[in-house]
């Protein structure tokens, strides 16, 4: 799965912990998220998606 | 290596996530003595009193269950991720107790390997289940 987590994060100036910690997971989740090592849950997937005030599919896409 | 030191280190984890891994270790290392000195015991000081030995089994229970509502709460308060890793560690872990057992009950059958010892399959467990945390770790860092 593709995301554009660390764009979006980085257009805000957010560490990487900043939005760890906005997201209630640690910082190596974060890590893992944006390196595309570890797909996040629905449940964080929508949370992220509520965060960046962005539809789910502007922020997580299917690889093909 | 940097990678691999941080794997074992936990760097990264949130100070409360540590802070219940070390409850559960505590407990763990609690219900391990518990567990070695009713057999030191019974082997050095031919100590064969029924409520003594039941006490001690009782003791041993009481840390096992604590250790068990240790790790159950430190599941619960994990992020999905490292509860994902620890998880794919145990997954490892009872796989290769049940590999080990049939294995060993094979060779025991034919008289090729001596009883498997619990203490020997509870370290076997131990290992792997550290191994697969690491393996976790590096493989998601």
């Amino acid at each position: 799965m593709n995301n554009q987590l660390k764009a979006l994060r980085a257009s805000r100036q957010w560490t990487q912990e900043d939005l760890a910690n906005r997201l209630g997971v640690s910082r190596q989740t974060i890590i893992a998220i944006e390196k595309g090592k570890f797909d996040p849950s629905l449940p964080l997937a929508f949370k992220a998606a509520r965060l960046f005030e962005l539809p789910i599919e502007e922020l997580f896409s299917d690889q093909d | 290596m940097g990678k691999l030191i941080d794997a074992i280190l936990l760097k990264g984890l949130p100070t409360q996530d540590i802070k219940n891994a070390n409850k559960v270790n505590l407990w763990v290392m609690l219900w391990a003595v518990s567990l070695v000195v009713p057999g030191l015991a019974l082997a050095v000081f031919s100590f064969n009193n029924l409520v003594s030995t039941l006490i001690l089994a009782a003791i041993n229970i009481i840390c096992g269950l604590m250790m068990i509502r240790a790790y159950r709460h430190m599941l619960r308060t994990l992020d999905e991720m490292e509860r994902k890793i620890q998880l794919d560690a145990l997954a490892l872990s009872v796989g290769v107790a049940m590999l080990t057992f049939s294995a060993t009950s094979i060779l025991q059958t034919a008289d090729i390997l001596p009883q498997l010892m619990a203490h020997v399959l509870l370290t076997i467990m131990a290992f792997s289940y550290s191994i697969g945390l690491v393996l976790g770790r590096l493989r998601l860092a």
